[in-house]
């Protein structure tokens, strides 16, 4: 199913967060990630595509069909919440059953059809076997999937996950991130989902929103996000950055006082750069490429990488450089040596 | 030394089972069990045969059959609309809720004899609300009806107060959640709120049938203690003392004592397997 949002607003929902004139399209059968800092309104967003939040104004369609005034018991949502929100008193499979069970008599199958698709759906979740436990005797991976079950069983037409992996542990997480991409490449159901992990935005989604205080940033590719990014707050939200505030004079950068060395001239009228730590290269002294003098004031290994945190010489915040873990090994660094900064690449705002 | 001392029984980190335990059973013991094991040692001077007959005697069935089926209904009732209450309480911000929400605890409060003397004003024929129904041919006061509307006054508060908390917990998730299922509202309430809230209604509708089954005081005022009509099992046994019959009386109340502990049992029962079907309550 396809969803446009056209112009969507609510000022401030039961938990204080408003929605700012959101527009975008969701394709068929897309998996999207709504991301943003906590606070930032995408799980409004996402509760208002499901109905569980009514806007102010603006629409949102369903296959062209606006359902902004819809209950969320008509528009056939599959929402896996944060808490997975299970029915404690009922059975793996009675809770897989229940969208099935809750039918009109006219249009609801006959009991056996609907233990048969719950039995179904669990194989689809690898939770066969499991059926006549409750929630409580299950591990909380284990939840998440019978939440999922649970919303597919009625054949949704979009699929909503609140936060979907943020009550698991880190390796659970990445278990289930490339299990879901994989159930979504199957099953093609059109899927959002929010996070404030980008890391999870970027690794499974075909397209990113990012959403801060109620407005949609940019929406993109994961590649274009971290390529071309739309605004400064993506660039700066997105990965660890150095931001340098500047006077563009003449294709010139002045920072502090000082022209920056940059590989590019500075466009007119930038006032912010941004530069990616693994954009900026720490060097010795005495290298032939020209950079920011400074030393280094802290060393921190950080999985297939080390960070340099470098004080210019010119003042201002610390910088942070990104050295390969294999170059490190070979010529470390240690505090207190002297360091030049170069710039490989920058964005400017 | 402190070691030596526990050599045998690994030292526990929580302090003082021993200590405690003691003293919690000495208690019990001394405040619960051995006045009723009284009643046992009075009744058991009538013998097998002396108890038998008392409790064959058809004003004693009669009186026990009207405290337990009064009370059980008045529970009933009261864990419906108890539960009606709670809910408005738990759900809703309206003017004046801390007040209602103070209300539901007055019969805690107030001395029995008062509600049942206010009650049998309002619903002897000529009271106020009496007035009102005697032309419909219903009879309150005076009549086993009269008895329940006694025991629903002093049991709401066990319902709404056992209720309260439990709905209170109820994660607004899981009704979304089967909302977007396509649940009903009516369906999200009786399949899915009800079953989380049945232990605590079981509670709430076992500790006010248990304070009806004992309740004397609002009761004696309105029930007109008409005997084989609505006389209670626990009159009887003030009837039955003031007559110099302590064995008989202990009889009685013995027989109180065994239906109450095992209805009181079997709920118990009922909630213990709740829980370990559903975990954490």
């Amino acid at each position: 199913m396809r969803i446009d949002i056209c112009n969507l607003s609510k000022a401030f929902d039961s938990a204080g967060r408003a929605l700012n004139g959101i527009d975008m399209s969701i394709a068929d059968g897309e998996l999207v990630a709504l991301l943003g800092p906590s606070g930032s309104g995408k799980t409004t967003l996402l509760r208002a595509i499901a109905g569980l939040e009514t806007p102010d104004s603006g629409e949102i369609l369903f296959d062209g069909e606006n359902v902004a005034s819809r209950d969320v018991r008509d528009r056939n949502v599959g929402f896996v919440f944060q808490s997975y929100a299970l029915f404690k008193t009922m059975t793996v499979q009675e809770n897989v059953g229940f969208g099935l069970s809750v039918r009109p008599r006219a249009t609801r199958p006959p009991k056996a059809e609907i233990a048969a698709r719950a039995r179904e759906l669990l194989r689809l979740v690898q939770l066969d076997g499991l059926e006549d436990r409750t929630p409580a005797q299950l591990s909380g991976g284990q939840r998440q999937r019978v939440a999922l079950a649970r919303a597919l069983a009625i054949d949704p037409g979009v699929l909503l996950l609140d936060e979907p992996f943020g009550a698991l542990d880190a390796k659970v997480r990445k278990e289930l991130r490339g299990w879901l991409r994989d159930l979504h490449d199957r099953t093609g159901h059109t899927t959002v989902f929010v996070t404030h992990d980008q890391e999870e935005a970027l690794e499974l989604a075909d397209r990113v929103a990012v959403i801060n205080r109620g407005r949609l940033e940019q929406i993109a590719t994961p590649a274009e996000l971290y390529g071309a990014p739309a605004t400064p707050f993506i660039c700066e939200f997105l990965g660890s950055v150095n931001a340098f505030d500047v006077t563009a004079e003449g294709g010139r950068a002045l920072w502090r006082g000082h022209a920056l060395p940059l590989p590019a001239p500075c466009p007119a009228g930038a006032a912010r750069l941004f530069v990616r730590a693994h954009e900026l290269a720490a060097l010795r002294p005495g290298s032939a490429q020209p950079g920011i003098p400074g030393s280094v004031e802290g060393v921190r290994l950080s999985g297939s990488h080390v960070r340099l945190d470098i004080r210019a010489a010119w003042g201002g915040p610390l910088l942070e450089a990104e050295v390969p873990i294999l170059d490190f090994d070979s010529h470390p660094w240690k505090r207190g040596d002297a360091a030049v900064a170069a710039i490989l690449a920058f964005r400017a705002f | 030394m402190a070691q030596a001392a526990h050599r045998g029984t690994p030292p526990r980190v929580i302090p003082g089972f021993g200590l405690t335990l003691g003293v919690t059973l000495a208690y019990l013991g001394l405040v619960v069990l051995v006045p009723l094991s009284m009643v046992g040692v009075e009744a058991g001077g009538l013998g097998w045969a002396g108890f038998a007959a008392i409790a064959a005697e058809p004003r004693t069935l009669h009186a026990l059959a009207v405290s337990f089926g009064a009370a059980a209904a008045a529970a009933a009732v009261n864990a419906v609309f108890g539960t009606l209450l709670a809910w408005v309480l738990v759900r809703y911000r309206f003017p004046g809720r801390r007040i209602v929400d103070a209300l539901v605890d007055l019969p805690f409060a107030l001395p029995t004899a008062v509600a049942g003397i206010s009650l049998a004003a309002l619903y002897a024929p000529n009271g106020w609300i009496g007035g009102l129904l005697a032309p419909l041919g219903v009879k309150v006061a005076y009549t086993p009806l009269g008895i329940g509307v006694a025991l629903v006054f002093v049991g709401l508060p066990f319902v709404v107060r056992t209720v309260q908390p439990v709905l209170a917990e109820i994660d607004a998730e899981v009704e979304e959640s089967a909302a977007a299922l396509g649940a009903t509202r009516a369906q999200g309430f009786v399949r899915v709120v009800l079953p989380l809230l049945a232990p605590a209604l079981l509670t709430g509708f076992t500790m006010a049938f248990a304070r009806g089954v004992g309740e004397y005081g609002s009761v004696i005022f309105i029930a007109g203690n008409i005997p084989m009509v609505s006389e209670i099992a626990p009159l009887l046994i003030v009837i039955r003392l003031e007559e110099y019959r302590t064995d008989a009386a202990a009889a009685i109340a013995a027989l109180m004592l065994a239906a109450a502990f095992a209805l009181l049992l079997a709920l118990n029962c009922i909630q213990a397997w709740h829980r370990r079907r559903v975990g954490a309550p």
